[in-house]
């Protein structure tokens, strides 16, 4: 089987945009390969019991079909900004898309009488208030845990928050061995999830 | 399941940072896509990443001061610059005579009133760019397009590539009028390329929309568009408004319309200079 590479899957979205619908079909099967047993695994975490299984799939699949058609519509007008870093664009809108999905659900769940207590997370679309304090001690925990970082790696997150560019960030460390440097922010991501974990954040922040 | 080829596997966080080179970024992404694990841990910790990016603004304020320091020199605005420069050539001037000096001043204030009629409020505008604070600005409502056309355009912004955040928070207005936070650094913006115009119908603009945080802000900022552009008349009913409010302007604007109504006198009396000029 051929192996799938990054530069083939944005020449299918080329294709596709192009109405290929060959393209457009290979396309989505790719992103599909990709995203739905994630997407299937974060509704059925949240929601699953497995009475409403066929539902949750179904829902799963208009997920990832909304997501599909979003990057093949978005990317040309992102990919600069984004300086090419597609899968990591497209993690974001996944993201975002489940994000959005999860929010709308709560009426829909109220109005089947599906409650249960793992939609009493943190973000409740109808109270801002909360929303705000749940977020700010999000924050807190963010900026905790980051603050406990090497003042090198604090510097590089810093530069990054900033957007500065990659050369501009490598320029403030002249004198630093490449590989090491690449060596010790492989170490702080490490650590950074290790505290983050230890400090109760909550990956899935929608 | 472990990571397939753990050599690119260690580029992740560089990945998630965008520091890599365009060979290394292409050659992470195809691991990515033959790497259940890298995926899957480059996923899970990618509202990690844009939570951080969304909430800069109190991320880097909680950095330690070490870190910090870094960011304020490059933060700190040409004016301040402009400023220690001075200051650092004060011991140099301090040796010549008070009375050199004095009519050296003398001189230049007169030659200027002969030599420009029209008073020039120029000047007194103060076009710095106002600090990006993410946190108080990013609607919930925004759409996925404008939110990130707006975040984009910050970034821009924050590089001092004004054309560019021009371009982007206009695409992103379009998308979302209503968003007073986009409208304001807009104009921002354009004051910084000297649109001074395009500047004030921005801040216009996001006056109409009423919103409280951003009220006093647009004033102010209109208010030095308006000097920007000699409308002297205008930047004073802006700036009147800004003290009234008494916030975090106020102190600003009552010292600007302090400078404004003497540049006025200042006029008036060039003007009696020049008409004694005419008849003698």
């Amino acid at each position: 089987m051929e192996e799938v590479t990054i530069k083939k899957i944005l020449a299918l979205l080329e294709q596709a945009k192009k109405d290929d619908a060959k393209a457009r079909e290979e396309f989505f099967a790719h992103l599909r390969k990709l995203y739905l047993s994630r997407t299937r695994n974060i509704l059925w975490s949240r929601y699953g019991s497995f009475k409403h299984r066929n539902e949750l799939e179904k829902d799963a699949e208009d997920i990832v079909q909304v997501f599909c058609l979003t990057v093949l519509t978005k990317w040309e007008k992102v990919e600069r900004a984004e300086n090419g870093y597609f899968i990591r664009w497209a993690n974001v809108v996944h993201h975002h898309i489940i994000g959005a999905y999860v929010r709308g659900n709560r009426r829909w769940r109220e109005l089947f009488d599906l409650k249960d207590e793992s939609t009493s997370d943190i973000y409740d679309a109808d109270s801002h208030e909360e929303d705000q304090v749940a977020l700010r001690d999000q924050i807190e925990r963010m900026t905790g845990a980051i603050k406990k970082l090497s003042e090198t790696c604090q510097k590089i997150l810093g530069f990054f928050l900033e957007a500065l560019s990659k050369d501009e960030i490598w320029e403030k460390f002249p004198n630093e061995d490449r590989n090491v440097l690449y060596k010790r922010l492989h170490d702080c991501r490490v650590k950074l999830k290790k505290l983050l974990e230890a400090n109760g954040i909550d990956y899935a922040m929608y | 399941m472990p990571c397939t080829n753990p050599e690119i596997g260690k580029l992740i966080f560089m990945y998630e940072l965008k520091l890599l080179s365009d060979e290394e970024r292409e050659r992470f992404e195809d691991h990515l896509l033959a790497c259940e694990h890298c995926f899957d841990e480059l996923w899970r910790f990618s509202p990690v990443i844009s939570g951080m990016e969304e909430h800069r603004a109190q991320i880097l304020a909680t950095l330690e001061p070490a870190v910090q320091e870094d960011f304020q020199i490059r933060r700190r605005p040409v004016i301040e610059k402009i400023r220690d420069l001075i200051a650092s050539l004060q011991p140099f001037l301090r040796p010549a005579p008070i009375g050199f000096a004095l009519a050296t001043t003398v001189a230049i204030f007169i030659a200027l009133l002969f030599l420009f009629p029209r008073v020039n409020y120029a000047p007194l505008a103060e076009v710095t760019r106002e600090p990006y604070t993410l946190f108080q600005i990013m609607g919930t409502s925004d759409s996925l397009d404008s939110a990130q056309l707006f975040s984009q355009g910050m970034s821009y912004y924050r590089n001092g590539e004004d054309s560019a955040a021009v371009r982007l928070l206009q695409q992103a207005h379009r998308l979302n009028p209503t968003n007073a936070a986009t409208l304001f650094y807009l104009g921002v913006s354009y004051l910084q390329l000297g649109q001074f115009d395009s500047a004030s119908t921005a801040f216009s603009k996001g006056l109409a929309l009423k919103d409280s945080l951003y009220e006093e802000r647009f004033l102010w900022y209109d208010g030095n568009a308006r000097l920007a552009k000699n409308d002297e008349a205008g930047a004073l009913q802006r700036f009147e408004a800004v003290k009234t409010r008494a916030a975090k302007y106020a102190a600003r604007a009552e010292t600007k319309i302090r400078q404004i109504r003497q540049a006025q006198k200042d006029h008036a009396l060039r003007y009696f200079f020049q008409k004694i000029r005419e008849e003698f």
